[in-house]
């Protein structure tokens, strides 16, 4: 059986902070950004206020393509809470920019059984109160994804 | 290398009531579990000049209900040294910072404890569910980057840790349930354990799915209860009643990230880092030990831990745990003999190493290891957090 694994209904949310803020709302312009060290070019992430490459405390917020790899990922089918559809699939997926360069996300728009370890994918955002929360879809080459 | 770990040892050990019907609080399971190590060690309260727990707070509910203050005033303790833990290598941070006070003198028999009332505040919550439209709810920390995702269970974290090598190593459910039903079969020997009903292989395989590809019996499950140490230094050990358990090593390294997501390699987290620096502490190797207590809150854990710890190569663990006559009661190495968290109840790593100890004691009853053991390891955490110690009656 296929089962659409749509954005989950009901979510938390994390909250804001001055070091993590440009994070959750980068989504309102459409985009990602990590922090990255202006002196060697590590994205540090979750941010923080020295680089643990080269420790410079040159650090600022970089957009990024949103191309990511799934590195792994789970279909859960267990509904936690109320609210809570199974099934979903929580994976964690790779930025193309940097190798260990992370996110836990869900992978939306496509059957939870298309999910594979390897997968192209690219970010989308869902909009929750003031938090714009990152989330990958397959990249399909084409462009006409479902 | 001087390892002053070793002049430290586990003099003795004792649990509260353990279970899901145990309907009492938790201050009081834990002067329970104190009380009855104090007197196993053959001690009085007023021996004990130490007093050690970890973690020191948290915001899973009933995970550490009880402040050290309410043991140091309620019992009258003199303490020369103490510390309630929060950031450590494991809860068995807790026993290795106890022994480094008796190592350098500062203490000469460390109370240690570990309480937990998850069961009872899991089934409180359950009662009293959200209401509808309030705002989401807000998390800090390592819960801000996952539950916004309903990655709301370590479950989540350790699923992908096992699909990962399932794509990686072949690892098979097969080999996962070969672990699950050894500690079902030692739990059947072990009274207080809270499963013991049989397990079979085919109950494991038509298991409902949680989060693929982990079932119900890959995870361990919440309980109340407490479980107490005292650790001694080698000298004052010489007051107590039963063979003091010398520490041999233990390590509680971590070279990477301490994250859930971004620690570098997912497949073996800081299990890996423990496992280094552990065998550097001693010239004894995995295949000296007689017995293992490893940890085993989700049945992916054992193998992380095992390639870690050496017992195996890495990518092999799963192959490892299915060999016959390998982790068994009257196996090579025998593995979870109180049924570990699995089958025996979630302590938090306490139940495992106590379980260790017993054994060397020669007080573990119907599951007793042949054979006199001398040396058993214990492995706690999973995720960012990693522990180990090796106990030797030597
Ligand atoms: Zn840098």
């Amino acid at each position: 059986m296929r089962v659409d694994c749509l954005a989950s209904p009901r979510r938390d949310l994390p909250a804001l902070n001055e070091r993590n803020r440009f994070f959750w709302q980068s989504g309102e312009a459409g985009v990602l950004r990590f922090s990255q060290c202006n002196a060697c070019g590590y994205f540090i992430h979750p941010s923080a206020p020295i680089c643990a490459q080269c420790r410079s405390r040159d650090i600022t917020p970089a957009e990024v393509s949103g191309r990511a790899t799934v590195l792994t990922f789970t279909i859960n089918r267990h509904a936690w809470q109320a609210g809570l559809e199974a099934p979903f699939v929580v994976a964690i997926v790779e930025m193309e920019e940097q190798e260990g360069l992370r996110l836990t996300t869900n992978i939306v728009n496509c059957s939870v059984e298309d999910v594979f370890i390897g997968q192209s994918v690219k970010v989308l955002f869902d909009h929750r109160e003031d938090v714009w929360l990152p989330l990958f879809e397959p990249d399909l080459p084409s462009g006409d994804a479902k | 290398m001087k390892v002053l770990e070793r002049d430290a040892c586990i003099t003795g050990a004792g649990i509260s009531a353990i279970g899901r019907n145990v309907n009492k609080p938790a201050i009081d399971l834990a002067l329970d579990s104190i009380m009855s190590a104090i007197a196993h060690a053959g001690l009085t309260v007023d021996d004990v000049d130490g007093l050690c727990t970890n973690p020191a707070v948290s915001e899973t509910p009933g995970m550490t209900p009880v402040p050290l203050r309410d043991i140091k005033n309620g019992l009258g303790l003199r303490l020369n040294w103490f510390a309630s833990l929060q950031e450590g290598p494991s809860t068995l941070s807790s026993i290795m910072t106890a022994a480094m006070a008796v190592a350098t003198g500062q203490a000469r028999h460390v109370v240690v404890h570990r309480t937990a009332i998850q069961y009872s505040m899991m089934k409180q919550s359950r009662e009293a569910p959200l209401q509808d439209g309030a705002p989401a709810r807000r998390w800090n920390n390592w819960q801000g980057w996952s539950y916004p995702f309903n990655a709301l269970s370590p479950i989540h974290s350790h699923a992908m840790i096992t699909k990962v090598r399932m794509h990686r190593h072949g690892l098979t459910r097969e080999q996962m349930a070969s672990w699950v039903l050894n500690a079902r079969k030692n739990a059947q020997l072990t009274p207080s354990a809270i499963y013991r009903e049989s397990l079979s292989l085919e109950d494991y395989l038509s298991s409902r799915i949680i989060s693929d590809p982990l079932c119900m019996y890959d995870c361990d499950a919440p309980i109340d209860g407490s479980v107490s140490f005292i650790v001694s230094g080698v000298a004052a050990a010489k007051e107590t009643r039963n063979r003091p358990l010398r520490i041999e090593a233990m390590s509680g390294a971590l070279y990477g990230k301490d994250s859930w997501d971004q620690y570098e390699d997912i497949t073996s987290m800081p299990a890996r880092d423990v496992g280094k620096w552990l065998w550097q502490r001693t010239d004894l190797k995995p295949s000296d030990m007689d017995l293992a207590n490893i940890y085993d809150g989700f049945s992916i854990q054992p193998i992380i831990w095992l390639e870690a710890l050496g017992f195996c190569a890495p990518g092999e663990g799963g192959e490892y745990i299915a060999q016959p006559g390998q982790i068994t009661l009257d196996g090579v190495c025998p593995m979870n003999t109180g049924g570990g968290q699995l089958s025996g109840g979630r302590l938090h790593g306490f139940g495992l190493l106590r379980e260790s100890c017993l054994q060397l004691w020669g007080e573990a009853d119907g599951r007793q290891v042949k054979g006199d053991p001398e040396l058993a390891l214990t492995s706690v955490g999973g995720g960012a957090l990693a522990g180990a110690l090796i106990l030797s009656r030597q």
